[in-house]
């Protein structure tokens, strides 16, 4: 009696499981469908559930008009200095911190975790009057320095307890047989926290790639916009609905950070949850 | 002799700079990018600091502040940022917990539910905006049919966005689809940390699930649901993409939230000092916030 239950609320529990993912993963279902249809067929009721005929026509598009490629030119340039940057800053930072005790230490390690608490619309409007006293507006350099700063709470947080993990007595026998501390941490500790680096910068890429506001405020010119502005600004204008066109960049703007997580979510998971069970 | 000695420095010294020159490119970066703005932000929010008087901005006895007060403005982005924000998270948090209990059974294909309820969380937030913007889409709308078709409206061509009560929630439906799947995360993780021993003692004297839930489950993932919820508050009442792509702060300033407002003030009418004064007051109210939050917990943890 008692397994036969067990076995019902199992059986609801599946059914509840598969219902919820359906309803969650539908929108992502609605845009690969959209995308490969004409705007005719998806501007009509009722809609096509299923695709009647595959339409490659929105892909051919985008891949052929020079101003979707360089959005997207854009934004893996930015997300790539941005990982670069980070994973540098969060290598070294992440071991200062774990491993040294210098007057400012947990000031500096609070400070880095909780800047989420600056609206960052705020730092914004400062940023882009210093932007525009530098010359860093519109250029690659200024979106880069922000997006990379805005990585450092996860990634430097994610590196220090990486490197809590591996025993001090590793790099006191470096030293000992005449390592330098550089050298110490170039080759004998980065080694060992290669997954943790791993899923720093998968991080870092997700969040630079997911960057708008940034964007928005630094990019101006349409050769230097990354592909959030231009999925949000070429497709719908007063006269011209391109939804279909939109879908098609949208999708496009998903498949890197998809397989991306499929590739290493066991890591990233891994690191994201790390504080939470920590407390 | 003393003087070589002095001049080289000790093994500690050296220990020291070595730290701080570790430190230094992080620190540095937050100093230029974070801090020295919120200095200047706050600094100009005392200012009349526009677009024509960036070469002489002047002191203009907080005519910013007078304002947006005396024009009411403040408190309208507060109750929106506020209903938002409350709202988003809340519905976060329960969907989050009844997924992650769900997922916590011992089902086939566990992992693979958990990758792909991921999805929302991995694919960009301006994805997410346009989906939501085509699914609620007032002609062509699936969602519209949807509920047509089941008799739940009337009207095929229903407005969401541009509908001056519905637009808040368009926005909160886009923010919980792509803000749930993270929290469930969080809380699979501190479900599974979870110490079965006490559950199956309370299942033994008789707890029924609901009893098992509250008194066991919930108590012993409480230090994980608390940090999720000041991270999603935080994060949320920060939300800009979602709100400026879909409504826009529309309609008739329905959906304008402080993060809208300070965009708005700064680069739509130019006025940097008042942008950046709504935005003060915005971080003074979640500063206080935080700050009673933390207060309370270590009053808790002492007792």
């Amino acid at each position: 009696m008692k397994s036969k239950n067990k076995k019902l609320e199992n059986v609801i529990c599946m059914i509840a499981i598969v219902c919820s993912a359906v309803v969650l993963l539908f929108p992502v279902y609605w845009i690969i469908l959209s995308s490969f249809q004409s705007n005719g067929d998806i501007m009509k009721l009722p809609p096509n559930f299923w695709p009647k005929k595959v339409n490659i026509d929105n892909y051919l598009k985008i891949m052929t008009n020079i101003k979707y490629v360089v959005f997207l030119k854009n934004s893996f340039i930015v997300a790539f200095a941005t990982v670069a940057l980070s994973a540098v800053a969060s290598i070294f930072a992440g071991y200062g911190f774990s491993r040294y005790r210098f007057p400012g230490r947990q000031f500096f390690m609070n400070t880095i975790l909780n800047i989420q608490i600056f609206p960052v619309t705020v730092i914004i409007i400062s940023l882009y009057t210093f932007y525009s006293q530098m010359h860093l507006m519109d250029s690659y350099t200024g979106l880069i320095l922000a997006n990379f700063v805005y990585t450092l709470p996860f990634t430097v947080w994610f590196m220090k307890s990486f490197f809590d993990t591996i025993p001090t007595t590793l790099d006191e026998a470096a030293v000992i047989d005449g390592c330098g501390r550089l050298k110490t941490v170039t080759t004998i500790v980065l080694p060992l926290v290669k997954p943790g680096l791993v899923a720093a910068s998968i991080y870092a890429f997700l969040q630079s790639w997911d960057d708008f506001m940034f964007a928005l405020v630094i990019m101006k010119s349409d050769a230097k916009k990354t592909l959030p502005l231009g999925i949000a600004q070429s497709f719908l204008g007063e006269f011209s609905q391109d939804y279909a066109g939109m879908m098609a960049l949208s999708s496009a703007a998903c498949i890197p950070v998809i397989i991306l997580f499929a590739l290493t979510q066991k890591q990233l998971i891994g690191g994201l949850t790390a504080g939470a069970v920590k407390g | 002799m003393n003087e070589i000695v002095s001049k080289r420095m000790s093994r500690g010294q050296k220990d020291k700079l070595f730290a701080y020159a570790c430190v230094a490119p992080a620190v540095l970066g937050i100093g230029f990018v974070v801090f020295i703005p919120i200095v200047k932000a706050i600094w100009m929010s005392f200012y009349d600091y526009r677009i024509a008087t960036t070469e002489a901005p002047f002191w203009n006895w907080f005519a910013n502040y007078r304002q947006l007060f005396s024009e009411g403005d403040v408190w309208t982005y507060l109750i929106n940022t506020c209903v938002y924000m409350l709202a988003t998270v809340g519905i976060e948090m329960i969907i989050a917990m009844v997924l992650a209990l769900l997922l916590n059974r011992n089902i086939k294909g566990r992992g693979f539910f958990r990758s792909v309820m991921m999805l929302p969380w991995v694919i960009p937030t301006i994805v997410s905006s346009m989906i939501f913007s085509w699914l609620l889409n007032p002609q062509f709308g699936v969602l519209n049919y949807l509920l047509h078709k089941v008799g739940i409206l009337d009207n095929v061509n229903q407005l969401w966005m541009q509908d001056p009560k519905l637009a808040m929630v368009s926005i909160i439906i886009a923010s919980v689809w792509k803000g749930t799947p993270y929290i469930m995360l969080m809380f699979l993780a501190g479900l599974q940390s979870l110490d079965l021993g006490l559950k199956e003692a309370a299942q033994i004297d008789g707890a029924n699930g609901w009893q098992n839930f509250i008194h066991i489950t919930l108590p012993s993932i409480r230090p994980v649901v608390e940090s999720t919820l000041v991270v999603s508050v935080i994060g949320t009442s920060q939300s800009f993409t979602v709100i400026y792509n879909m409504t826009a702060g529309g309609p008739i300033d329905k959906t304008m939230t402080f993060a809208l407002a300070a965009y708005n003030k700064a680069f739509v009418e130019y006025d940097l000092g008042s942008g950046a004064a709504l935005g003060v007051i915005w971080l003074i109210i979640l500063s206080v916030a935080v700050g009673i939050y933390q207060l309370i917990s270590t009053r808790r943890e002492k007792e």
